[in-house]
């Protein structure tokens, strides 16, 4: 299952300033976001996991989008990544 | 929200708002489409009505100041952020408007970009990069594109400045090694902060002066704002609010406008998304660093995680604050008495403290703490009276006006109690931390000097006048 994420605003700078990445994940398993979250955290993120992450949740400040649509529209935390989904996130907090 | 506390009331039973009550919501304007974009946790909107929404209120905020005239020559600051690029679409969107939409925006726009590289510790190929990118990004939008560095804000005045206008090109000169010195002592990240802003400012009006654009637009949002709002307050400058906060800044000469400050961030970063803009990755002095390296560090996230539970907290703030006006005692009613008191860094009225202020009391109960129980005694008056002493002694017998008002008694000893004559409270709090005043553009002498001076004048004429 391939899934693109978009890091911008500042976020990119806690994934070695890279703002689009395209992942695969096992398609056998169904995907969560919080899974998805949990994913990133393990290996995408490269350093200071507590700016980026709160708790379960994304830090308060980022926006994440899925598919162009709030994810608190779409299920939030519950959401089931489909194949080929955009997901966004977008820092707006100074500096990132 | 404090009156639900007050009945002890467990955290909890506060934020518990049942979750994703909008799963899979239509659109509440259109009520036809899907919605795209949750408000205020109350209000999914589509894409097409919240753009319109968006539209709408930008230009009312401009509209509603009156604070343009038709073909104003407008400087765009422009970073390489979210929120400025946004406003920048949304002018040239207001600009491309069909002439029948009576909302048309006529100005002359110009972007202007100041590559803080030096003091972020970038390399030249990164600044490089960043210039690139803005280049770029003026080219796209047809706009021209004004560059300067930071350090140039050290310069005594534009003749120091190399300005460029459309190609940027990373010169080392004196300024650059000058600004590096100036932030490197500088104890505190607060303190950096506050100095970095001070200093764009002066840039920013300098530059806006000399290319004779009256207006700059400045694309901080309401979440960044009432982030600095409380910071503001937390630093002494809270006469300064309604300046500093609101729509319109006139402190400098040049007006400086607001005109994102009625979106908060999230509406900031769906209008971002929408509309396609790029940004930049550039750091900040505060980047990477945890919620309490800075006071506007600590605001914005205690403003940002409050808002995610109650989204009336930015509105809340903005309105107190729009209420709130500087209540200086001064005389405005002569023009050279008002240069006098104006704060030489970032030029807002200075309070004359009355024999019993928050800042006297501050100062006093500084002064008995840093002496201790033994040398409190001598603090107060052995310094003052050793120096007065000493330039009565160097004084020339043909001095003109010799005795107590010596020319020289008013040259020498500036030292850091005079900043109280030329700066701003909030301002004092700033230089305190900052090692090497001599650095910052000011002429702390000669402007003492030309004070002293006119207020002299002032008392002497005074008794002529009926």
């Amino acid at each position: 299952m391939e899934v693109s994420l978009n890091f911008s605003g500042g976020a990119e700078l806690l994934f070695g300033k890279i703002k689009q990445h395209t992942i695969s994940l096992p398609a056998e398993e169904t995907w969560s976001m919080k899974k998805l979250l949990n994913w990133i955290k393990d290996n995408l993120l490269k350093e200071r996991p507590e700016l980026f992450l709160q708790g379960d949740m994304v830090r308060p400040g980022i926006l994440v989008l899925v598919n162009n649509a709030d994810w608190e529209l779409v299920g939030q935390l519950d959401y089931l990544l489909q194949n080929k989904d955009e997901i966004v996130f977008i820092s707006t907090l100074h500096g990132g | 929200m404090c009156s639900i506390n007050e009945e002890n009331l467990p955290v909890d039973t506060m934020v518990a708002t049942p979750k994703l009550l909008f799963k899979d919501a239509v659109c509440r304007r259109c009520r036809i489409l899907k919605a795209q974009v949750l408000l205020r946790k109350t209000d999914p909107y589509c894409r097409d009505c919240f753009m319109k929404y968006a539209v709408h209120k930008f230009r009312s905020t401009i509209g509603k100041a009156r604070a343009l005239q038709h073909n104003d020559r407008v400087l765009l600051a422009y970073s390489g952020g979210l929120s400025s690029g946004s406003m920048i679409h949304l002018i040239k969107q207001g600009l491309e408007a069909s002439d029948s939409n009576k909302m048309k925006l006529i100005i002359k726009p110009s972007l202007l970009y100041i590559d803080e590289g030096e003091i972020l510790n970038l390399s030249k190929e990164d600044r490089k990069a960043n210039a690139d990118f803005v280049l770029e990004y003026a080219k796209r939008n047809c706009l021209d594109v004004y560059m300067c560095s930071l350090e140039f804000s050290l310069a005594a005045d534009i003749s120091g400045v190399k300005l460029q206008m459309n190609s940027y090109e990373v010169e080392p000169s004196i300024y650059a090694s000058q600004l590096e010195r100036l932030f490197g002592s500088v104890k505190s990240l607060t303190a950096k902060e506050d100095l970095l802003q001070r200093l764009k400012q002066r840039l920013i009006t300098l530059l806006a002066t000399h290319l004779n654009y009256s207006k700059v637009f400045l694309g901080p949002s309401a979440t960044r704002l009432a982030g600095q709002l409380l910071s503001a307050v937390g630093q002494g400058r809270g006469a300064q609010i309604a300046q500093e906060i609101g729509f319109a800044d006139s402190r400098t000469g040049v007006v400086f406008l607001r005109p994102m400050r009625e979106f908060v961030d999230k509406e900031v970063a769906y209008l971002a998304h929408f509309l396609e803009v790029d940004s930049l990755s550039l750091p900040t002095l505060s980047s990477k660093l945890g919620p309490t390296a800075s006071i506007g560090r600590l605001t914005e996230e205690f403003v940002v995680t409050l808002q995610a539970n109650f989204p009336a907290t930015i509105s809340t703030l903005f309105r107190t604050s729009d209420k709130l006006k500087p209540n200086v005692g001064v005389d405005r009613s002569s023009s050279e008495f008002k240069d006098d008191s104006r704060c030489l860094l970032c030029l807002s009225a200075i309070e004359q403290s009355p024999l019993c202020s928050a800042s006297t009391a501050r100062s006093i109960s500084q002064t008995i703490s840093r002496s201790g129980p033994s040398g409190f005694k001598d603090v107060e008056s052995e310094p003052q009276s050793t120096n007065v002493q000493q330039q009565l002694k160097a004084c020339d017998a043909n001095c003109s006006n010799p005795g107590k008002q010596c020319c020289k008694t008013m040259d020498v000893g500036a030292n850091e109690k005079d900043w109280g004559v030329v700066l701003c409270y909030g301002c004092r709090v700033t230089m305190e931390d900052v090692k090497t005043p001599e650095l910052v553009p000011i002429n702390l002498q000669e402007e003492l000097r030309l004070r002293s001076r006119r207020q002299m004048m002032r008392q002497s004429v005074e008794q002529f006048l009926l």
